[in-house]
C-alpha cells in the first residue's frame, strides 16, 4: 500500500504575507508560527480542528523570521529582521514579551536555545553571532560576540547535549564554537560548500551534523577527536603523498599517489561490529 | 582583509551586500534652486560635469565629495573605504613629510613632533627585549634620526602623552566630583562614561547616540590633549603658528587614527589639525625596518619635555592599569574628596569576565561609590542596556573597546613565535615597571594650568581640555537588502 499524506486542514495564519517559520513545542501541543506581518500566531488543536489560540503582536516592528522554543517550553524567542530578538514567556495561552535583546546592527536570521536552557545564540546579517546567558531572574546577558564569519550568519542551532554552537554563513562555511577559559571562541571552521550555507542540524546523538546550502548539496560533517584516527599508515609513501582516492564502487579500496612516483592500492577494512 | 579597527568600531560599520566602491549613498547636499523643468548634463573630456540649462548656459557641476568623516559617520557602506582613507596616515606619510621638508624653503618647513603613547612604549620594548628607559631614549634617538644620512633633520621633538595625560586624569576627576555633587540637579548626571577610547566614541555615537552622550566625559583623550598642548602650547613657545608644526603622535591602535580626524580636533583658524598623523607601534616597527635600522643598537637620546623645568631622565606613568588608570584616579580622588577617606589600594572584583570588573567604597556598611571597568564589546553592550533599562548601579565606568584594554590594542606588536597571552603579559609587566607619578604632583603640570590655560577652570581650560560628542542619525536605507 502506497504512503499518503492527508490534509487536516489548513490556516490563513499570517494575511497578505509570507509566512516563514514555523516551530512545533518540546510538548508537540502547539504550533509557533512567525512572519513578514511581524506578527506570532501560536497554533493548538481544539477537537479535530487547529486554531489560533494567541497572537503575539507588538513585539516586532518589521519581518520575524524565526521563532524557537526553549527547551522547557516555557519560553518562545523571536528573532526579527528588526535587529532585535523577543522573548517571551507563556503563561497558561497567553505570552508575555519579558525582554527584548538589542545590539545586533541588523536583521536578526535565527535564535537557537542551548539544550541546558541557560543560553541562547542569535545570528544577524550584520556577520556576528552572539551568545547570550540567562540568569535565573529572566535576565539576559551578552556573554560573547563572535565575530568570525565574513559575511550574513543565516543559521544558529547547539548541538543537542554539550554547549557547542555552529552557525552558517553566506560566506560558504559553517564554524563552530565553544567556550574557553572566559570567552567563546570559534574552534572550528568546516568548508566545503561552494555557496551560501543556508541551515544545519545535528542528528540526535549530536555526532553528525548536516547542512544544506545554495550549492544544492547536502553534506555531513563528523568530528575526528585527536587519537580518534580509524585507522593509521606510517610510510604509505616514501615521499610526500599527494592524493587519495576511494574507488566509487568498491567499498574499502583506496589508492594513493605520491612524490616517488608511485601508486599504492589498499585495502580497509573496519573491524567487525563497528 | 580583517579588520584593524577594535571590536567595537568594526560592529558599526558592516553591510555585506554593498562591496567596495559601490552605491555609495551618502546624501549630497545639493543647492537646490527653483527652476523649470529638466536640465541637461555633459560630460566633458577631462571627466568634469556640466549643467546645461534651457537658457543655453552651462554651470560645472561639483564633484560629489565623501570625506573620512562622512565614511565614518555613516552605517551604509563597507569599510574598505575607510581602509583607504586611514592609509593617509601612514609611515609612508611621515616619510613624506620628513622629505618635503627637505626640500622646502626655510620658511616653508614645519616642525616635526612625535608623541610617543606609553603603550606602544611597552609593546616595542617587549619586542626588542629592552627597559622602557632605553626604549624612550632610542625611539627619540631613531626618530630623530630618520633621513639624516641625507644631512638635514629628521624628527626635531619627541614626547610622552603621559605627560598629557596628566591632565586628562585630573579633568576626569574635577568632572566626576563636580557630577557627583550636582546629581540632584541632573538626571543624566551619572554615571559618568570614561572618554579616552575612540572606539567606544564611535560606537556610542552612531549607535545610542544622544542617549549615550550625556554620560560620557567630555575630558579629552591623552592623544588630544597632547594635540592641545603641541599646537597651541608649544607652537607659541617655538614662535611658531599651529599650522607649521607637523605632530605626529604614536598610537597601540588603530581607532586613534579616526580620533585624530575628528573636526572638533581641527582648528579652524590656521586650518590645521591638532594630531597630523597617528602611527601605530606596528607601522613604527614597520618604519624601523625600513630605515634598516636596529633599535637596541642605536645609542640613547636624552629625552624632551614640554616643560623646560623638568629634564625627564626616565618616563613616567600612572597606576591603575594600562589604559591610563582612569578609574582608579577618579574613584581615589573622589573618595578624597567627596568624602574625606584615603583609598591606599583600590581592590578589584572581577565579575562574568575579566574585561568587566567592579570597586566599591564602603563605609559602616553603605555603599558610597561603586565603579566598574568595562572592556570588550560584549560588556559594552551589557552596560548600555543596563544604562537604557536604568538599571546601572556604576557611578563612573571605564568603558574601553579592546578586551585587555590598550596594551592589547589592534596596532601593537605581534609575535608570531608567542603565545598572545604570555607577550600581552609581558607587555603589561613592562608597563608597570615604569614609575607611576600622580598628576597632582607631576612637575609641570600646574604650571601649565597657571600660565597656559589661566586657571583650572577657566575658558581655556574648557575649550583646550574638553570635546564635545555628536549623535550620528542612522540613515534608513532600504537599499541593497536583499532577501
Amino acid at each position: 500500500m502506497k504512503d499518503s499524506l492527508v490534509l487536516l486542514g489548513r490556516v490563513p495564519a499570517h494575511p497578505d504575507s509570507r509566512c516563514w517559520f514555523l516551530a512545533w513545542n518540546p510538548a508537540g501541543t502547539l504550533l509557533a508560527s512567525c512572519g513578514g506581518d511581524r506578527r506570532i500566531r501560536i497554533w493548538g488543536t481544539e477537537g479535530d480542528s487547529w486554531i489560533c489560540k494567541s497572537v503575539l503582536s507588538e513585539g516586532h516592528q518589521r519581518t520575524v523570521r524565526k521563532v524557537a522554543w526553549s527547551p522547557c517550553g516555557n519560553y518562545l524567542a523571536s528573532a526579527s529582521f528588526d535587529a532585535t530578538t523577543c522573548i517571551w514567556k507563556k503563561n497558561q495561552d497567553d505570552f508575555e514579551c519579558v525582554t527584548t535583546l538589542e545590539g545586533h546592527e541588523n536583521e536578526v536570521k535565527s535564535v537557537a536555545w542551548a539544550p541546558s536552557g541557560n543560553l541562547l545564540a542569535t545570528c544577524s546579517r550584520d556577520k556576528s553571532v552572539w551568545v547570550w546567558e540567562v540568569d535565573e531572574e529572566d535576565e539576559y546577558e551578552c556573554v560573547s560576540v563572535l565575530n568570525s564569519h565574513t559575511q550574513d550568519v543565516k543559521h544558529v542551532v547547539w548541538h543537542p547535549s554539550q554547549e557547542l554552537l555552529a552557525s552558517a554563513s553566506y560566506d560558504d562555511t559553517v564554524k563552530l564554537y565553544r567556550e574557553e577559559e572566559d570567552d567563546w571562541v570559534c574552534c572550528a571552521t568546516l568548508e566545503g560548500h561552494e555557496s551560501t550555507v543556508w541551515s544545519l542540524a545535528f542528528d540526535p546523538s549530536g555526532q553528525r551534523l548536516a547542512s544544506c546550502s545554495d550549492d544544492r548539496t547536502v553534506r555531513i560533517w563528523r568530528q575526528y577527536l585527536p587519537g580518534n584516527e580509524q585507522a593509521h599508515l606510517h610510510q604509505a609513501h616514501s615521499q610526500d603523498v599527494n592524493c587519495v582516492a576511494w574507488n566509487p564502487k568498491e567499498p574499502g579500496l583506496l589508492a594513493s599517489c605520491s612524490d616517488d612516483g608511485e601508486v599504492a592500492f589498499w585495502k580497509y577494512q573496519r573491524p567487525e561490529g563497528l | 582583509m580583517a579588520s584593524p579597527f577594535s571590536g567595537a568600531l568594526q560592529l558599526t560599520d558592516l553591510d555585506d551586500f554593498i562591496g567596495p566602491s559601490q552605491e555609495c549613498i551618502k546624501p549630497v547636499k545639493v543647492e537646490k534652486r527653483a527652476g523649470s523643468g529638466v536640465a541637461k548634463i555633459r560630460i566633458e573630456d577631462d571627466g568634469s560635469y556640466f549643467q546645461i540649462n534651457q537658457d543655453g548656459g552651462t554651470r560645472r557641476l561639483e564633484k560629489a565629495k565623501v570625506s573620512l568623516n562622512d565614511c565614518l559617520a555613516c552605517s551604509g557602506c563597507i569599510t574598505s573605504a575607510e581602509t583607504v582613507l586611514i592609509t593617509q596616515q601612514s609611515h609612508e606619510e611621515l616619510k613624506k613629510v620628513l622629505d618635503a621638508n627637505k626640500m622646502a624653503a626655510p620658511s616653508q618647513q614645519r616642525l616635526v613632533v612625535v608623541s610617543v603613547s606609553p603603550q606602544s612604549r611597552a609593546s616595542l620594548a617587549a619586542r626588542f627585549q629592552l627597559n622602557p628607559t632605553d626604549t624612550a631614549r632610542k625611539l627619540t634617538s631613531f626618530f630623530k634620526k630618520i633621513g639624516t644620512h641625507l644631512h638635514l633633520p629628521g624628527v626635531h621633538f619627541v614626547f610622552d602623552t603621559a605627560f598629557s595625560r596628566h591632565f586628562s586624569l585630573l579633568e576626569s576627576q574635577r568632572e566626576f566630583v563636580r557630577r557627583f555633587r550636582g546629581q540632584a540637579d541632573c538626571r543624566q548626571a551619572l554615571p559618568l562614561l570614561a572618554s579616552a577610547c575612540p572606539g567606544w566614541i564611535c560606537y556610542a555615537e552612531k549607535t545610542h547616540g544622544s542617549f549615550i552622550l550625556p554620560h560620557i566625559s567630555t575630558a579629552r583623550s591623552p592623544q588630544q590633549v597632547m594635540g592641545s598642548l603641541v599646537k597651541d602650547f608649544f607652537a607659541q613657545q617655538q614662535h611658531l603658528t599651529p599650522d607649521k608644526i607637523y605632530h605626529v603622535t604614536v598610537m597601540p591602535c588603530y581607532d586613534k587614527k579616526l580620533e585624530a580626524s575628528r573636526p572638533d580636533f581641527f582648528n579652524q583658524e590656521h586650518q590645521t589639525r591638532d594630531v597630523d598623523c597617528v602611527l601605530t607601534t606596528g607601522e613604527v616597527f614597520r618604519l624601523l625596518e625600513e630605515e634598516g635600522v636596529s633599535l637596541p643598537d642605536l645609542e640613547p637620546a636624552p629625552l624632551d619635555s614640554l616643560c623646560s623645568g623638568a629634564s625627564a631622565e626616565e618616563p613616567t606613568s600612572h597606576r591603575g592599569g594600562g589604559s591610563g588608570g582612569y578609574l582608579e584616579h577618579v574613584f581615589r580622588h573622589a573618595a578624597r574628596e567627596l568624602f574625606g577617606i584615603h583609598v591606599a589600594e583600590v581592590t578589584y572584583k572581577p565579575l562574568r569576565n575579566k574585561d568587566f570588573q567592579e570597586v566599591t567604597l564602603e563605609k559602616e556598611g553603605q555603599v558610597l561609590l561603586h565603579f566598574a571597568m568595562a572592556y570588550g564589546f560584549r560588556n559594552i553592550q551589557n552596560l548600555v542596556q543596563r544604562l537604557k533599562r536604568g538599571r546601572c548601579p556604576y557611578h563612573y565606568v571605564e568603558v574601553m573597546a579592546c578586551p585587555s584594554g590598550c596594551l592589547n590594542g589592534g596596532g601593537q606588536l605581534q609575535a608570531p613565535d608567542r603565545p598572545s597571552r604570555e607577550l600581552l603579559q609581558h607587555v603589561e609587566r613592562l608597563y608597570g615597571m615604569v614609575r607611576a607619578e600622580a598628576p597632582e604632583d607631576a612637575p609641570g603640570v600646574q604650571e601649565l594650568y597657571t600660565h597656559w590655560l589661566q586657571g583650572t577652570d577657566s575658558e581655556c581650560a574648557g575649550r583646550l581640555l574638553h570635546t564635545q560628542y555628536h549623535a550620528v542619525e542612522k540613515a534608513s536605507t532600504g537599499l541593497g537588502i536583499r532577501w
